[in-house]
């Protein structure tokens, strides 16, 4: 069992691997635009399987498949813990068909193949959200997630049948020509439903339930895939329809969906920095990172409907960067809080510290990855916020003296807020999480996770870092998926006014951080030798020090709860959702009383059925 | 290579004479509360003591408190590269004087003092470090948006071009967005720099530190590297302020004349502006710090009007 547990991880990174290659091809424009695969399934309706290999999926298939990589190599250290569920195996077969689902929906070229790969893809993300189905929390966990997913995909179609309508087809090469001729209220209508379907997958406020339920829940290397994937196929599907199909947007699309992204963005980070596990800290989190990404795509939209295509190609190649990053970093978080689960059993915060000395190697990932996380030097975040905020900065001088220019400054004061409250809870998960003493028995015990896992975390952690190295490459890269009409020239708007700011700022720029850090190292101990190094207890005003008397998580987020208490009302659950579960409850009790359970009503129920029909049919 | 000259002269200028500015506030403060105060060099003697005392580390902490003062003090000298001090050639300055790239180095250095500070697992140091990170979270917009109505046109957003048109036309001094974005950014200077009424940085009372208690715990070398770097701090805020709004006498090019002038002009603002902080803190008394936040908002507040002014103007 356990050879087939390996051989199933392997295999899955292996393809993931051939995922990567082949994304990395089509952004090179390696494969024509005609679809590689077309095949009819049934003739007389549209059941066809078409697919294609586009420049613009191909930028989400290297996501996918970098993700999927280190997803199969730590699956292989993180199965050990069911042996008594062999291995994991039906874990591994999930996580297979869990990356084929996504890769499917990336390369989809028509309705039928689209739904198809979406359907597949949420129904084996909720199997493996309910791997663990022994925990009643994780069973409503899933429910809750197949109900949202499934509202969504309801949304999805009605899109999908509005652009059927109007262009008389279901491929999307035709989408693609035509959907811009579609009437004005009804390309409303396209983009409304569009949106709220991609919204709910995205997790988007105040659709978001699901996500911090069902994250969590699942096993964390398919955490870090749904949280590092799986909702950016939302980023992907909604930029196809919004951005590629429907050109020439109205203004208040982009308002909408930039409102939407920097509220969701602003109040996921709160969410984030209030958590106690430290994996519902990070569901919040990629709530608050797809909020960014819509509040960037919101900005795309709106230069487009403006007419700038080169400020809104600026603006959704800095978001696509950003999502990039994003994928990268939760996927090692999520990892990281899996060894760490993995090794105490526990994910809530205030049962964990210490971890620094117990889990020496998987500290230093995790505290790579936050740097990311929180978008400072050296994660590849630094460099796309850095490129985000330029974007919105341009936009904001770009219309100075109109509405837009407002709303691109709201967007500015959501980005930093939603900054610095990212460091806020980057900062309370290491602080809190893995530095001083241990304070519970489990976190004193914690051994260092199997070698694959960390093998995993360190590749994870190195991928996060070059994202950043070298950022005219990724730009490049970046500009060249995007459709011919948006691509722009990164050294015109990043580089250019200023030959000084060059393709060069970031090695730079690291390069003296490290030296001067060096230095201030080196040159105390050359002229005054080591200092002699004394080891005592931390000060308790002279009492005996107990691990209990660090700061604990919820004292740490007090002020900020306190301050921002107003916006951390359950607004959603209160004026959105009970209503709607109170309608269907009370609909429910009314049916209800036809269920009595006495096998002569049903007999009755059934005879009484078949008269009707009866009576119907003739 | 007279870039590169001038650059150094520029880090260590901003790393030399950053305990002096500390002095002459506090001997500032001593002389409006009528006492006599310790010499302006008092910051020296205290970095020398520090520096040749031994190490004494909490038993609780790792290689974070090993490693993150150097880390700060290195952040420190990177960031003192990256903002104008004698002259607005961008030549010399690391990644173009990017508004962005200074303040998240900033960030950076916060990042690395709150980690030291839990480290040791000191309440203090978590208190201190909880309320240091909710000013940041209020504190960090303002100064993005007092700058950006400062110089929203500049591109890219860099210090020298949001100078510029402060160095060319005098009058743009007393535009209504400059004037709101100068007073939003001073607020928010006193408030990062660890000043009354947020913090007071001359107490060791246990329940108001805020940036002390999360020093607590440092010793020697560490605690002489934190403690400068603050110092350091405290003179960047007082360049970035300089640099936007009365950048007056800076330098164009690369002249050493014009360089000269430069740095002695920048010497004697800053002074100049230890002098006003010394006299707000002198006459203001330590806010309540849930009062904090209302000051902060305020200063949010008045960035955001700059803001509009620049919008409806």
């Amino acid at each position: 069992m356990r050879a087939l547990h390996i051989l199933l991880s392997t295999l899955t990174g292996i393809i993931s691997l051939g995922i990567v290659a082949l994304g990395w091809l089509s952004v090179r424009h390696a494969f024509p635009a005609s679809p590689i695969l077309d095949h009819e399934i049934l003739s007389d309706v549209p059941v066809r399987v078409v697919v294609s290999l586009t420049p613009f999926g191909g930028l989400f298939l290297c996501m996918l498949g970098v993700v999927g990589v280190l997803a199969a190599v730590y699956g292989m250290g993180y199965g050990l813990q069911y042996e008594s569920r062999r291995y994991g195996v039906w874990l591994d077969v999930g996580l297979l068909g869990f990356v084929l689902s996504m890769a499917a929906v990336f390369v989809a070229a028509n309705v039928f193949t689209f739904i198809l790969a979406w359907e597949l893809m949420s129904i084996v993300s909720y199997m493996l959200v309910v791997y663990d189905y022994h925990d009643r929390e994780t069973v409503k966990s899933g429910l809750i997630y197949a109900s949202m997913t499934q509202l969504g995909a309801a949304f999805l179609l009605t899109a999908f049948f509005i652009l059927h309508a109007y262009t008389g087809s279901y491929e999307f090469a035709v989408f693609a020509k035509s959907a811009g001729a579609i009437p004005p209220v009804t390309r409303d209508l396209v983009f409304l439903s569009a949106f709220l379907g991609f919204a709910v997958k995205a997790g988007l406020m105040p659709l978001h339930i699901w996500l911090p339920r069902a994250h969590p829940a699942a096993p964390s290397h398919v955490s870090a895939l749904m949280s590092g994937v799986m909702i950016k196929t939302a980023l992907y599907g909604f930029l196809l329809v919004s951005v590629l199909w429907l050109r020439a947007p109205a203004l208040w699309w982009g308002v909408l969906v930039a409102g939407a992204g920097a509220a969701s963005a602003f109040l996921g980070a709160l969410h984030a920095g209030q958590e106690a596990s430290l994996k519902r800290i990070l569901a919040y989190s990629s709530i608050d990172n797809m909020g960014l990404l819509f509040l960037g795509t919101g900005m795309t939209l709106i230069e487009l409907a403006l007419g700038q295509p080169v400020l809104a190609g600026f603006a959704l190649a800095a978001t696509i960067y950003q999502a990039f990053n994003h994928a990268f970093f939760k996927s090692l978080l999520f990892q990281g809080a899996g060894a760490v689960l993995y090794a105490t059993h526990t994910a809530t915060l205030n049962r964990l510290g210490g971890l620094i000395k117990t889990l020496p190697w998987t500290s230093i990932f995790i505290v790579g990855g936050l740097l990311s996380f929180s978008a400072l030097p050296p994660g590849g975040g630094f460099v796309s916020e850095w490129m985000l905020f330029s974007a919105f900065a341009r936009i904001s001088a770009a219309h100075l003296h109109s509405a837009v220019g407002a709303v691109a400054m709201l967007a500015l004061l959501a980005f930093f807020a939603t900054g610095a409250l990212t460091v806020f809870s980057a900062l309370r998960v290491f602080g809190i999480g893995f530095l001083a003493d241990a304070r519970s028995e489990e976190a004193a015990k914690a051994r260092e996770t199997p070698i694959t896992m960390r093998i995993s975390l360190a590749a994870g952690l190195l991928v996060t870092i070059a994202t950043g190295v070298w950022p005219p490459a990724a730009v490049n890269f970046i500009d060249n998926g995007l459709p011919q009409s948006l691509q722009f020239h990164a050294w015109r708007l990043w580089y250019g006014y200023n030959p000084h700011f060059s393709m060069w700022s970031i090695p730079i720029l690291y390069t003296t951080v490290a030296a001067a850090t060096a230095l201030a190292g080196i040159l105390p101990r050359l002229y005054l030798g080591r200092s002699r190094v004394t080891r005592v207890q931390t000060w308790t005003c002279g009492g005996k020090r107990t691990p209990s008397m660090s700061y604990t998580a919820p004292g740490f987020s007090q002020p900020i709860r306190r301050v921002f208490h107003a916006a951390a009302i359950p607004f959603a659950i209160q004026y959105l959702y009970r209503p709607v579960w109170q309608l269907v409850f009370s609909t429910t009790t009314i049916f209800r009383r036809v269920q009595n359970g006495h096998v002569r009503a049903y007999l009755l129920y059934l005879f009484m059925t078949v008269l009707v029909l009866l009576v119907v049919a003739r | 290579m007279r870039g590169t000259i001038i650059a150094a002269a520029q880090i260590l200028a901003i790393i030399l004479l950053s305990p002096l500015l500390q002095g002459v506030i506090r001997k500032t403060k001593a002389i409006m509360q009528g006492r006599q105060g310790s010499a302006i060099w008092q910051p020296y003697r205290d970095l020398r003591k520090h520096w040749v005392k031994n190490t004494v580390l909490s038993v609780s902490s790792s290689w974070i408190t090993s490693l993150g003062p150097y880390l700060v003090a290195g952040i420190m000298a990177c960031a003192a590269a990256t903002l104008p001090v004698a002259t607005f050639s961008s030549d010399i300055l690391v990644a173009g004087g990017s508004v962005f790239v200074l303040l998240y180095l900033l960030a950076g250095a916060r990042f690395s003092l709150v980690l030291i500070g839990l480290d040791s697992g000191s309440a203090f140091a978590g208190m201190g470090a909880s309320r240091d990170l909710l000013f940041a979270v209020m504190a960090e917009p303002t100064v993005f948006l007092a700058l950006l109505a400062a110089g929203l046109t500049a591109t890219p957003f860099a210090l020298p071009g949001i100078g510029l048109p402060s160095e060319l036309h005098l009058g743009l001094f007393f535009s209504p967005q400059r004037v709101l974005a100068m007073v939003a950014l001073f607020l928010i200077i006193l408030a990062e720099t660890g000043r009354l009424p947020v913090d007071n940085p001359d107490t060791h009372l246990e329940l108001t530190m805020i940036h002390e208690g999360m020093t607590l715990e440092l010793t020697g070398r560490h605690l002489a590297l934190v403690t400068w770097g603050a110092y350091i701090r405290q003179v960047l805020w007082f360049t970035i302020l300089i640099d936007v709004f009365f950048p007056w006498g800076i330098a164009l090019g690369t002249g050493v004349l014009g360089i000269a002038l430069g740095f002695l002009l920048w010497a004697v603002k800053c002074l100049l502006l230890a002098f006003i902080v010394a006299f707000t803190e002198s006459v203001s008394a330590k806010m309540r710090i849930f009062m904090v936040p209302r000051y902060l908002g305020f200063a949010l507040l008045l960035a955001a009007a700059a803001l509009l002014a620049d919008t409806v103007l």
